[in-house]
């Protein structure tokens, strides 16, 4: 009777997790396995799959295009998470000061982000153009300089940037005013009676237990940034074309996504994907790895 | 009386500052609106026209009529619809069979799970990409939909919220005879809807703003999604802001509508996704 029972219970919990399991097996576990395979093979698309050993890193190595993109990966993200991130902190703090209009405040910070980033590209590709842009026409009033922030190689990292962090803030204020609100005030109460200074309150309180969170932030922002692309993709424009422009501002996933849907060069695509997924593996390793530095868990 | 008064000036500094925040925040949305009633004139005249001479909706008739937006949409609305909701079966059916089942390998299956989860999807791309084409769904509405249905974030969040319920009531619905499939969908799942609504609030927004995959899904029209046509949009008329905005309006409005009314799940799941990671 027992074992029949537990017989039913094994049958239906199969049956119920089938789906994602099935699933996930088509979509997820073959996929990555067959992509770490086609890193190794030369492929159009099309024709015959050819083995070719580590021929794809390699001419990655030599490509001066994979070199931008690395470079571009990594000033975007090193630009984008600190900003973000001190923003947010800012932003949260202010917000968790008992103000009446904490609420509505919220909900505007929020807005950027439930926008799709393709809307959010083009908004800012016309608020951000050198001539009729609002930037640019706001900048001039003030007499301050008007780059070409679409236009000017040296500037369109600045603007990708710029767009990343507005439309950033929001949720990482919201998901740190969470934090600071399971902070138990009776601890600032005793920490303002024993005459601590605001500073040395943030020090001492407010960062050691708001770092399980800020860890989890970074953690989760320096991989969203090392894996942009529709902002990206959308901001650049005649993105086809080529040019300064598009050097300055491709990034990893950018030449993924280039290298196997514009030139067919599927093995090529598939070993920068590893190396996008090696690095973002290494980096979120270190960083649990340093977390013990300065990560405090109750 | 002196510990109010810097009480007021810290009071004025902070919603100074915050207001400032909300501006920058708010501008490009009211940009985008105000230009989007614009002409083409208008757009780009120096110095700058703050508003449109006349408010008409041309370019939301062309944007939806001539540029066949109106088809873009009703496609994005299917795709978000069917994909949220099979997704939320899908995990919550596993959800559930993880948080109140046992059976063997249930440690290993979760694990393997969560190991996918953690692989960036860029990576697995390009094969998703060659094993729709291989199963001839190149432009259809099962490639937008189901390589996306298997959400393994879906499925661990709301295990998490199933592990929370308390077992009595597993046992009351045992002793009841209930099978397990009514001891899911009429007993537990109704327990959870707040955090349900919280985690569909944001799959729903994810589906509707995703451009890689369908980018990659579809190639002529006929099942091409707003993100998509926006992308297009801006490839071929990049200079034609008044379109461009019209239709930035179109794509960001009916989230712009859930977010009012379920803000409060927006920012429930978000703040509780950032707790429990």
């Amino acid at each position: 009777m027992r074992k029949r029972k537990f017989k039913q219970e094994w049958f239906w919990a199969y049956v119920f997790i089938a789906p994602m399991v099935i699933g996930t097996l088509i979509f997820g576990i073959v996929p990555i396995l067959y992509s770490a395979g086609l890193s190794l093979m030369k492929w159009d698309g099309l024709g015959e799959k050819t083995f070719n050993g580590l021929t794809n890193f390699v001419n990655l190595m030599k490509d001066e295009k994979f070199r931008y993109e690395i470079r571009n990966t990594l000033v975007y993200t090193i630009a984008v998470v600190p900003i973000t991130l001190m923003l947010s902190l800012g932003v949260a703090n202010l917000l968790n000061k008992g103000l009446q209009a904490t609420g509505f405040f919220r909900v505007i910070y929020f807005l950027p982000n439930i926008v799709m980033p393709v809307a959010v590209a083009m908004v800012w590709r016309f608020l951000l153009n050198s001539k009729v842009g609002l930037v640019n026409v706001f900048l001039r009033v003030l007499h301050l300089p008007t780059p070409g922030w679409i236009s000017d190689p040296k500037y369109i990292m600045a603007s990708l940037v710029i767009i990343s962090v507005w439309s950033g803030v929001g949720y990482n204020a919201i998901i740190m005013l969470a934090g600071l609100q399971g902070i138990s005030p009776s601890l600032y109460e005793s920490a303002r009676l024993d005459g601590a200074s605001s500073i040395r309150i943030f020090w001492k309180i407010t960062f050691p237990l708001l770092s399980p969170t800020l860890f989890f932030l970074t953690t989760m922002s320096i991989m969203n940034s090392m894996r942009a692309f529709d902002i990206i993709y959308t901001f650049i424009g005649k993105a086809d074309q080529g040019g300064p422009i598009v050097d300055a501002s491709r990034t990893v996933v950018f030449g993924i996504y280039d290298k196997a849907f514009k030139f067919l060069n599927m093995g090529g695509a598939s070993a920068e994907a590893m190396i996008l997924f090696f690095m973002i593996a290494v980096i979120t390793v270190v960083q649990f790895k340093l977390q013990d530095k300065w990560v405090f868990y109750e | 009386m002196n510990k109010k008064s810097r009480e007021l000036r810290e009071k004025i500094i902070s919603y100074t500052i915050l207001t400032l925040g909300a501006v920058v925040m708010l501008v490009p949305f009211l940009w985008m609106i105000l230009t989007s009633f614009k002409t083409y004139a208008e757009t780009v005249k120096i110095p700058i026209q703050w508003l449109p001479s006349v408010w008409n909706l041309n370019n939301y008739r062309e944007v939806l009529v001539k540029l066949d937006f109106v088809r873009y949409y009703g496609n994005t609305i299917l795709v978000t619809v069917i994909t949220t909701s099979l997704m939320l079966f899908i995990g919550s059916l596993s959800a559930f069979a993880f948080a109140r089942m046992n059976f063997p390998l249930k440690n290993l299956l979760f694990y393997m799970l969560l190991t996918v989860f953690m692989v960036p999807s860029q990576m697995t791309m390009i094969p998703k990409y060659l094993i729709i084409t291989k199963l001839k769904w190149v432009d259809s509405l099962k490639a937008l939909v189901i390589p996306n249905l298997f959400s393994v974030y879906t499925m661990f969040m709301l295990r998490q919220f199933f592990a929370s319920l308390p077992r009595e009531l597993e046992d009351a619905g045992k002793i009841d005879g209930c099978s397990y499939f009514r001891l899911y969908w009429n007993i537990e799942m109704p327990l959870c809807k707040s955090s349900i609504v919280a985690i569909t609030v944001l799959n729903v927004l994810w589906c509707w703003n995703d451009l890689l995959w369908p980018l990659i899904a579809t190639s002529s029209d006929k099942m091409r999604v707003l993100s998509v046509a926006m992308a297009t949009l801006q490839g071929q008329h990049g200079t034609q802001y008044q379109l461009l905005m019209a239709a930035g309006v179109l794509a960001v409005i009916p989230m712009i509508i859930i977010y009012i009314f379920g803000q409060k799940y927006f920012i429930e799941g978000v703040a509780f996704s950032g707790l429990k990671g």
